[in-house]
């Protein structure tokens, strides 16, 4: 297994508070992996020592490269960040000349720009919105823009850190099958932080955070099989598997179930 | 949150200041601002205010929009209009400042509704090049002018969201001179430490974005030079050069 | 008390390029000490009407009737100096409220400006504090340095603080986990049983809609699309789809039995009543 992050026993306070401590945590390449934890749980801390944005006593390694200062630089070429609502910020007055910008920085010719633009906002159907102000845009649509200007440089990995809670849920679901698609095909990597755990339906991995700690990391399938792997990080699982585990423990069905239409089919076969 | 008109903002038109070359409405505000600053009395400060009403025109852009910056920066404009007649005793050379300061809100404002941010430091950086020669690193300046450009909007929103929240615990800033003051004396140091606090986030979120004032990068919409870029360079220079040979002589 | 929406229209940046309706011929009625929902998806002027009701934006035309004082598009300065302690709001994004260096000062803020007399404010604070489950060593900490979850507790207990009559909530199930969700309801619960408030919700989250709401408005592009009670809305599948929204998992299991299989089992807001119905229809 190929490790796209590598953490080897983190301390790391942030204003006098010990966030991690002998934290490891390892994710697999070319993965989904969801991570889950509640509020506080140090998500989005994870998150900022993973960008190198704060430091802890030891040093991670992210596709294969320590994030220091020295290969910041390298690494920002290679990943796309859509940062949690409140911490947005969009540097452009149009949606074109947003999706522009990193390309602009790469220096990418304008042909090249104009091509990759369409490209990215056919592949999350935004192209409607290609004149309009990022910041007069409904939370939903924000979402889609930073999301897209993540995706334009075509990054080996892709770090969400709650950012598709706003989309309503057709439009979610949509997008994160065609994350997934990306996963599968140009066999990108997808870390998604979040505290719903309905997300990891759509996962390969997951890593539970819970007070600073791995509860538990391993595939969704692993850590369904146990309840109490939500239920100790004050958290609930998805609510299909809430209803198989019940399902199980009357007889009436054998495994756990990710799907609810199969789930009735199975039931009144 | 939706769409506030303020000084700082850009307001997407299509006019023929819109399409303008960067470089030429900088140039351009420069050579206005040059001519306000020569203007001492009121004959040519009404030539400047007709100049800047043509512009106006050519921007496409609502009056309403600039009456409600005007009225937002009413205090200042009233403040200089009331200490230079008394300093100077005389009403007129009052009035003359009070249209001045009119005239420098104006003109940056045209800029900066009719010119995005990330344009505008491309702007500046090519306009202030020439200072290279003096050792001065153009492109940290470029880049911290238009940082400051951008300061005030932030500035503007974050006050305004602070305001709003104010107003929810009943201090409300439009009720009456007492609430004002109350409202703003509270609101001035979050306000402030908010606005540093986003301008710091949004300048790690442009590094992540492979940002960097050291290397050159594309500019995806800039407009080439055209007709009207050096037509109205042309007008401003002839009329900064009739402003003070009028000075020189009377 | 009771809030009538008569015809409330808001257009954003009148008269400019950018001119945009964002809500049209809104008219509702929020019964007094009932948990009013309006459900919309995103875009919808969940936001927009929130704000309105909570006098923190104007109206463009129409009136909104608070028990037998009338707000319309006027600033009625006086009314609005009487109403405001009677309504709390609490913010989609908590960070957006607060501007006082601890938790302290932003309770007291409030109790001072909206008037709340007491003998013993420091003790109304904890009080307020302990309400939403924070303990008193939350009183010297920066709002803005707290979790997501606690600083919407805070918001909370800002506004519980100087016990208005109704409360308003935009959106407050986004940034909060499954535990602080549950905390959510059950202050919601206690806000209405014991403390005899109004409230209402703006969300866009169906099944917290279906955990609380005694009456829901559909609300969309600007205007209101149907209102009627939990069961009416939630089972038509139609309605949701054509709005974004969509169904809460519970009714959604029973509905896709009934139109799958045709077995009519009941339609639950508990997880384990609907355990009991389907062991029953399957044995």
């Amino acid at each position: 297994m190929q490790k796209v992050v590598e953490i080897k026993d983190l301390n790391f306070s942030y204003q006098e508070k010990e966030v991690f401590k002998n934290l490891h945590l390892t994710m697999e390449s070319q993965k989904f992996t969801v991570v889950l934890g509640p509020n506080g749980s140090g998500k989005t801390t994870l998150l900022k020592l993973l960008l190198g944005f704060e430091k802890g006593n030891s040093v991670i390694m992210l596709d294969s490269l320590p994030v220091i200062k020295e290969n910041l630089n390298r690494i920002y070429k290679e990943i796309g960040v859509v940062f949690e609502n409140q911490n947005q910020n969009f540097v452009a007055e149009t949606v074109t000349d947003e999706l522009a910008f990193p390309l602009e920085n790469l220096n990418y010719g304008k042909e090249e720009i104009t091509k990759a633009i369409d490209q990215v906002s056919d592949l999350l159907n935004i192209k409607h919105l290609l004149n309009e102000v990022p910041n007069n845009l409904n939370a939903g649509d924000k979402q889609l823009v930073a999301l897209a200007s993540a995706l334009i440089i075509n990054p080996k990995i892709l770090l969400i850190d709650e950012g598709l809670n706003n989309l309503d849920l057709s439009r979610k679901n949509k997008i994160l099958s065609i994350l997934k698609k990306l996963v599968n095909e140009n066999q990108i990597t997808i870390i998604y932080f979040t505290h719903d755990s309905e997300d990891t339906l759509n996962a390969d991995n997951v890593i539970i955070l819970s007070n600073g700690k791995v509860q538990v990391a391993n595939t969704k399938e692993e850590i369904y099989k146990d309840e109490n792997n939500f239920l100790n990080a004050n958290l609930e699982p998805p609510f299909i598997i809430k209803l198989s585990k019940r399902l199980q423990f009357y007889d009436l069905i054998q495994d756990d179930y990710l799907n609810a239409e199969k789930l009735v089919n199975d039931l009144w076969k | 949150m939706s769409g506030n008109i303020m000084i700082g903002n850009y307001f997407p038109a299509k006019s023929n200041i819109h399409n303008m070359n960067p470089i030429s409405k900088i140039i351009c505000t420069i050579l206005f601002l040059l001519m306000t600053i020569f203007s001492f009395n009121i004959e040519v400060s009404g030539i400047l205010v007709l100049l800047v009403m043509i512009l106006i025109m050519n921007t496409s852009i609502p009056l309403t929009v600039y009456y409600y910056i005007l009225k937002k920066l009413r205090y200042i404009i009233i403040i200089f209009f009331v200490l230079s007649s008394l300093i100077t005793f005389s009403l007129i050379a009052g009035l003359t400042v009070g249209i001045n300061v009119v005239l420098i809100i104006l003109i940056v404002s045209i800029l900066t509704l009719t010119t995005p941010p990330t344009e505008i430091v491309y702007g500046l950086e090519k306009v202030l090049y020439p200072l290279q020669k003096c050792n001065i690193k153009t492109n940290t300046l470029a880049l911290n002018i238009s940082m400051a450009l951008r300061f005030i909007p932030i500035l503007i929103d974050e006050s305004d969201k602070i305001l709003k929240s104010e107003a929810s615990y009943g201090v409300d800033y439009h009720l009456n001179i007492k609430n004002k003051i109350k409202a703003i004396k509270t609101m001035i140091k979050p306000a402030i430490k908010r606005t540093l606090k986003k301008q710091k986030e949004i300048s790690k979120s442009m590094e992540v974005r492979l940002f960097s004032i050291y290397k050159s990068r594309t500019n995806y919409r800039i407009n080439k030079w055209g007709f009207f870029d050096t037509y109205l360079i042309i007008v401003h220079i002839a009329i900064l050069i009739i402003i003070i040979m009028r000075g020189v002589i009377t | 008390m009771e809030i009538r929406l008569n015809k409330i229209s808001y257009i954003a940046n009148k008269k400019t390029q950018l001119q945009k309706t964002i809500l049209k011929d809104i008219t509702a009625l929020i019964k007094n000490n009932q948990i009013t929902v309006f459900l919309g998806p995103n875009g919808s002027g969940k936001t927009t009407l929130a704000s309105i009701i909570s006098l923190l934006n104007n109206i463009d035309s129409g009136n909104i009737t608070y028990d037998n004082i009338k707000i319309n598009n006027k600033i009625d300065k006086i009314n609005l100096n009487i109403l405001k302690p009677k309504i709390g709001f609490i913010y989609q994004n908590s960070c957006d409220q607060f501007f006082c260096n601890t938790v302290k000062e932003e309770i007291e803020f409030a109790l001072d400006n909206l008037n709340y007399h007491t003998k013993d404010k420091a003790k109304r604070i904890k009080d307020s504090l302990k309400l939403v489950g924070l303990n008193p060593s939350y009183l010297d900490k920066d709002p803005l340095k707290l979790s997501n979850g606690e600083q919407k507790l805070l918001s909370i207990a800002i506004t519980l603080s100087y016990n208005p009559e109704v409360i308003i909530l935009d959106e407050p199930t986004l940034e909060l986990d499954n535990h602080n969700q549950n905390k959510l309801i059950k202050l919601i619960k206690l806000m209405k049983l014991r403390y005899n408030k109004t409230i209402i919700v703006f969300t866009k989250d169906s099944n917290f809609a279906h955990q609380i709401a005694d009456y829901i408005y559909i609300l969309n592009n600007g205007s209101i699309i149907v209102k009627g009670l939990k069961y009416k809305i939630f089972k038509n599948e139609k309605l949701l789809k054509e709005n974004n929204l969509t169904m809460p998992d519970l009714i959604k299991f029973s509905y896709l039995v009934e139109t799958e299989k045709s077995v009519k089992i009941e339609y639950r807001d508990d997880i384990n009543d609907l355990m009991k119905d389907i062991y029953r229809h399957v044995r």
